[in-house]
């Protein structure tokens, strides 16, 4: 990979001095963006918003935009300088970094949404609970923390501080269209995600949840670590909010 | 058989009660065999209804919507669910488990759907939006719109102010229109699938050495998507 020029020593492609880099670019141009998009293409889990390595890739655009133009400036060029003109490959190279950094950002967020996505699809998450939680926690007051980690999952806790702001509110207006959507066919979408292949499930509270009527008129006490045979469609329920975890006994 | 009761037989009341009774029978023979007849028509729906879902599964594009169907197996479903509701026995189980059956497929059925919609909203919206259902249409309009606006904000965000914009700084040139375009998401039309046929078909293609081949029903080939997107649409073909 080349040097990158410094502040000291002329750049060996167009031979400036370029004083107005700072020390710290020491990175070459356009590897921040590989390293953003390395993350969401080999990890099976979405990772966290990297909102800090977006910013860095925006400052390295902005030095590419200033290194464009003060090149320009200090040979006399126009923006469409001549192929046969000794500085064209350089000015190439530096319009091709800022590109290739525009269209992966664009390729980050798109990989971050359909992964997002992904898991509403699965099941992982509960988008409209997700919705009720984070407007919960907008919404302040003090049993907002507590609301919010009661209503949601582990799984879903895990996933809420991967997503940016922007993703948040994306999830929360994804959550309104899925439920107009579920209203106007007039199912419930977020049920019946398995095939039925029994009536009634064996399930283990993980939470004690006191006495509950199920759906078959049947009433039950339920207390943290015991074990329960109940309706398929209500376990579904129970299993999906974190407070009961089916068992499945191998002979 | 004794004379006076041949003649009790044969008196007029005897023989209106006969003919109600034979009445009554044939009335219940009727609904019984009315009663297998839909039974009988229900289960074909639901296999071709079945085919269907499998069908769309693998299919790269969105298919046309099937109305018929979705309306009809929620009817029965609604209904069904009413008439066996406060009743727990072994029978109603039974019932219970087949409309459980029958609700999973149709919500799978959307579900595929939608999945397609959120991956494809753009050119389906271009291409045939008659294939979509009302909510269907709503819900690819809003989506992209949401979509479009989550990109926005965050790009705002992250580049510098004259390249934040859904053009990349090498469509600056280009008209709104022509952007829009070259943001489609094309649905894969190359990629092979299995596929079974009902009846015998004869595939146009663009190769040269076989421009046409013939399928034969009841078999299962390897085709190019490409060549028998028509055939799809029209359930001359199901895939497997």
């Amino acid at each position: 990979s080349r040097t990158p020029p410094t502040s000291q020593s002329p750049c060996k492609y167009c031979l400036l001095t370029h004083s107005h880099l700072s020390s710290s670019d020491t990175m070459p141009y356009g590897e921040k963006i590989i390293e953003l998009l390395r993350e969401v293409k080999n990890n099976s889990h979405l990772p966290s918003y990297r909102s800090d390595i977006m910013t860095e890739i925006r400052k390295e655009m902005l030095r590419l935009q200033v290194e464009l133009e003060t090149t320009a400036k200090q040979m006399g060029l126009d923006e469409d300088s001549s192929p046969a003109s000794e500085y064209f490959a350089y000015r190439l190279a530096l319009k091709t970094y800022l590109q290739r950094n525009e269209r992966g950002m664009f390729l980050y967020l798109f990989r971050r949404m359909r992964m997002i996505l992904g898991l509403v699809r699965t099941g992982e998450i509960d988008v409209q609970r997700i919705a009720q939680a984070l407007e919960s926690i907008e919404g302040g007051g003090e049993s907002a923390e507590l609301a919010s980690s009661e209503a949601i999952s582990n799984t879903e806790r895990y996933y809420l501080d991967k997503f940016s702001l922007a993703e948040k509110k994306f999830l929360t207006e994804y959550s309104a269209i899925c439920q107009e959507f579920d209203i106007g066919v007039g199912v419930n979408l977020r049920e019946d995600r398995q095939p039925p292949n029994q009536l009634m499930v064996e399930v283990k509270a993980l939470k004690t949840l006191g006495t509950k009527v199920l759906i078959n008129g049947r009433q039950i006490d339920i207390q943290k670590d015991h074990f329960y045979f109940i309706p398929r469609q209500e376990a579904e329920t129970m299993v999906g909010r974190g407070e009961m975890i089916e068992v499945t006994r191998r002979s | 058989m004794t004379d006076n009761e041949s003649v009790e037989e044969q008196s007029p009341s005897n023989v209106s009660k006969r003919n109600y009774l034979d009445m009554m029978r044939d009335d219940d023979e009727r609904e019984l065999e009315k009663e297998k007849e839909d039974a009988r028509h229900h289960r074909d729906q639901y296999m071709q209804f079945r085919q269907l879902v499998i069908t769309e599964r693998f299919c790269p594009e969105l298919l046309p919507y099937e109305d018929k169907y979705v309306s009809t197996f929620k009817k029965l479903w609604e209904d069904q669910e009413e008439n066996i509701e406060e009743d727990w026995g072994f029978t109603a189980n039974i019932k219970r488990l087949e409309l459980d059956r029958i609700r999973y497929l149709i919500k799978t059925y959307l579900r595929i759907r939608i999945q397609k919609i959120e991956e494809q909203a753009r050119y389906i919206l271009l291409e045939y939006p008659e294939r979509l259902s009302e909510e269907e249409k709503t819900l690819a309009t809003t989506f992209l719109k949401m979509e479009h606006d989550t990109y926005r904000t965050i790009i705002g965000e992250h580049l510098p102010k004259d390249l934040a914009s859904l053009s990349t700084s090498t469509e600056k040139s280009l008209s709104n229109e022509e952007v829009e375009r070259n943001l489609v998401r094309e649905p894969k039309f190359d990629q092979y699938l299995f596929g079974r046929v009902s009846k015998q078909v004869t595939i146009q293609t663009s190769n040269d050495e076989n421009p046409s081949y013939t399928l034969y029903p009841k078999e299962t080939y390897i085709l190019e998507y490409e060549n028998i997107k028509e055939l799809v649409k029209n359930h001359d073909i199901q895939l497997v």
